[in-house]
């Protein structure tokens, strides 16, 4: 074991450290035999209470299940002394870089191209039965040749099975579906394709579509944008063939955190995307879907018209890239901090936890 | 999850990967870790059971000798049987069941119960019960696996209702890294239960379905003979779909037959791998007329594994000491190399950290940055680049 572990360290070298953060730092790195980049995100072990840290332990559990282009690429997984390296893709930069670099300019067909890319990604977790979780701009990286990559799964986990409850604290709130915000703990990939239809939205407005200060203020951004839900948008499921089902598919106003809103109207999303066409704008409203079962799947949206409409999507390596290369980042949970009110990350949390009152006090092994 | 995997399980025998397949959903689970490093034939298994016996009893043999040498009075009495594999299997077995009722207690998920003894049945590739006592591993794979299937618990909490005392959390996270090195740090698993649940429900949208009862009466007995299979070596040879039809066919050979027929005609399925499906019944039925191993059995094994101990880890012995002195003297040569790096560093003004002169003052005080520094240095090795960040 030790041997393996070895030959595969001694296969990279670690360089110049790109990104530090309180759990992990990240190291530019080459493959010795091949010279090929990579990035070397070392995670600090042995210092938690707990043991491994179970956002390590997501991110290198998905990510040695996940091979696809528009997913970040783990080449190797090592262990030196007590810390833990994973050996990733070198990606030059990312989708939130580019969003703000006010320099470039972005033609419709650079648009379509990224939202495919990010779809493709996006419906290969899916059909794995993994939830990102934490899909925002700044974790759709991008390589040397425009390529995008899903990256980032720390929060990742598999669909759960009917009846078990999740976790209604992950997504950074900005990209957070109603649902989650109202605090169901029974969801779907649902809630990652609301995420890609505010990155489609920010892709178009270059700048955040739905920031709120909190989450109370979140969903009054989000009604303001699009109307307050009514029970007809949102509707109580009354189908009990899938009795199994039936805690997924609940209406709104029985949602636990759910808390009557100000009526606001309805505004067709044209009046402020007014430059998107209609094949852009049928996708944004199908991704911006109020009740999580009529928002479309990713797989699907990549069979909407908008993609097979002219302009083409750019091909990658013609993509608008920054000037800049990407800079030192910070890693979670230091991104939380940093961000203070308006935060962009998403706060890491536990699903289930089982009931230690009703573990019986006594055990026998043999 | 669902009664495809029927289809897929055909193609995954042939061993025919293939990398330009990997976006047709037939080849998902053929990406999976578990399809790519966890299956071997029976033959490739008990080879790798045997090797790692027989190294480990080896390197105790050797110990005992050199310790003889050291110390010509020891009294390590050397005249004790070495455990054979089947007894290490035995072992294994017997802690594998152990599992259950702590997950019951728990009220942890299936989930967890099955991928905890996964893990501990990977471990058991390349290691020995000499090495890794299976009931530290059994705790430590139940422990990691609370994590990675979303139940988890505070390794506190955690040993205070498993140890009843005896067990601290510092034991079972001790051996975490370990285990997670010997798993590949591959956490993801596919359980037969679920491919089992799969097919149930596939079962209830067939045509001539049966009834309800019948169905759950079957599928009871099903997940039954599931948790038999887990204590058998099943899933490091066949797939999750494979186990589950092998369960199937014992508790209904009629039901599962009509099922087979009904997704060849309806939706193009091969026919199952019918050696795979007669493979699971056959383990099962070995474990099933074996029954479980005696307490008696398992003491007589855990006294002779107690005594089977490389000498260099048993203390109060010649080569214990010797051991401990290596490691004094490893440790004061890496002190040297330490100081020397900072000479070194000194001199330089900078080192490939940046700011190396605020780190080194810390280091003194605190030894975690100093071992990181270390570390770091070691990382680069010869290569010394020296970037600025």
């Amino acid at each position: 074991m030790d041997q393996l572990n070895n030959a595969i360290m001694k296969r990279y070298s670690k360089e110049r450290k790109v990104g530090e953060g309180t759990y992990a730092s990240v190291y530019q790195g080459h493959c010795v035999e091949t010279g090929r980049l990579v990035a070397i995100k070392k995670i600090k072990i042995g210092q938690f209470k707990d043991g491994l840290d179970m956002s390590a332990i997501r991110e290198v559990k998905f990510l040695q299940e996940l091979k696809h282009e528009n997913v970040i690429e783990m080449l190797d997984v090592f262990s030196a002394k007590q810390n833990l390296n994973l050996v990733l893709e070198f990606l030059t930069t990312d989708l939130e870089l580019i969003i703000k670099d006010r320099s470039l300019i972005f033609r419709p067909g650079d648009i379509k191209s990224w939202m495919a890319m990010t779809l493709r990604g996006v419906d290969w977790c899916h059909r794995n039965f993994i939830l990102h979780r934490d899909l925002k701009p700044n974790n759709l990286l991008i390589n040397d040749k425009g390529i995008l990559k899903v990256a980032d799964f720390g929060l990742a986990r598999d669909v759960a099975d009917p009846g078990m409850k999740m976790t209604c604290q992950v997504i950074t709130r900005w990209y957070r579906p109603p649902e989650l915000l109202f605090g169901a703990r029974a969801y779907s990939s649902a809630v990652d394709v609301w995420s890609v239809g505010c990155i489609f939205a920010e892709l178009l407005l270059r700048t955040p579509y739905l920031p709120g200060e909190n989450d109370i203020e979140q969903l009054n951004t989000i009604f303001r944008a699009l109307g307050t839900p009514s029970e007809s948008d949102w509707p109580v499921c009354t189908d009990r063939m899938f009795e199994a089902f039936a805690n997924a598919r609940q209406g709104h106003t029985t949602l636990p955190s759910y808390i009557k809103f100000k009526d606001y109207p309805k505004q067709p999303l044209e009046d402020l995307f007014s430059a998107a066409g209609n094949d852009a704008i049928d996708l944004l409203g199908k991704c911006l879907q109020y009740d999580p079962h009529e928002r479309i799947s990713a797989g699907s949206a990549l069979r909407l018209p908008y993609f097979s409409n002219q302009p083409k999507p750019t091909p990658p390596p013609l993509l608008p890239k920054p000037l800049k290369q990407l800079e030192p980042r910070a890693l979670p949970p230091d991104a939380l901090a940093a961000q203070g009110t308006n935060k962009r990350k998403a706060e890491a949390d536990q699903d289930q936890k089982p009931d230690l009152r009703k573990v019986a006090r006594k055990l026998d092994f043999q | 999850m669902n009664g495809d995997g029927v289809i897929e399980e055909n193609v995954a025998q042939q061993e025919t990967h293939d990398t330009q397949n990997t976006h047709t959903p037939q080849a998902i689970y053929h990406d999976s870790s578990q399809y790519r490093h966890w299956r071997f034939s029976a033959e490739e298994l008990h080879e790798k059971r045997a090797a790692a016996n027989g190294k480990a009893v080896a390197v105790t043999r050797a110990g005992w000798d050199e310790e003889k040498e050291l110390n010509p009075e020891s009294s390590l009495s050397t005249s004790i049987t070495p455990p054979s594999v089947q007894e290490e299997d035995d072992l294994i077995v017997y802690y594998l069941s152990q599992i259950r009722p702590i997950c019951n207690l728990f009220q942890f998920p299936e989930n967890v119960e099955a991928t905890a003894m996964t893990y501990m049945k990977r471990v058991y590739l390349a290691n020995s019960v000499v090495d890794l006592h299976p009931k530290r591993v059994m705790l430590t794979s139940l422990f990691l696996a609370t994590k990675t299937v979303n139940t988890p618990i505070s390794a506190a909490d955690f040993a205070k209702y498993v140890g009843k005392g005896k067990i601290s959390a510092e034991s079972i996270l001790d051996i975490e890294f370990l285990i997670s090195q010997n798993l590949r740090f591959e956490f993801a698993t596919h359980p037969a239960h679920r491919a089992a649940w799969g097919i149930y429900l596939d079962m209830q949208t067939m045509a001539s379905r049966q009834s309800q009862q019948v169905l759950d009466g079957v599928y009871a007995e099903v997940r039954q003979l599931i948790r038999v299979s887990r204590l058998t070596y099943a899933e490091l040879i066949y797939s999750p779909s494979q186990i589950a039809l092998g369960c199937f066919s014992m508790v209904n050979k009629g039901l599962l037959d009509e099922y087979v027929g009904w997704k060849k005609t309806e939706f193009g399925a091969e026919e199952p791998n019918a050696n795979a499906v007669e493979g699971v019944v056959n383990l099962i039925n070995i474990h099933k007329s074996r029954g479980g191993l005696k307490k008696e059995a398992v003491q007589d094994i855990d006294k002779r594994l107690k005594l089977w101990q490389d000498p260099s880890k048993v203390e109060g012995t010649a080569m214990y000491k010797k051991k401990q002195e290596q490691a004094e003297q490893e440790d004061y040569e890496k002190r040297a190399k330490r100081q020397l790096e900072v000479e070194r560093s000194n001199y330089d003004g900078e080192s490939v950290f940046g700011e190396a002169l605020p780190a080194l003052k810390r280091s003194r005080t605190n030894e975690g940055v100093e071992e990181e520094q270390e570390q770091e240095q070691e990382q680069n090795g010869s290569q010394q680049v020296k970037q600025e960040i």
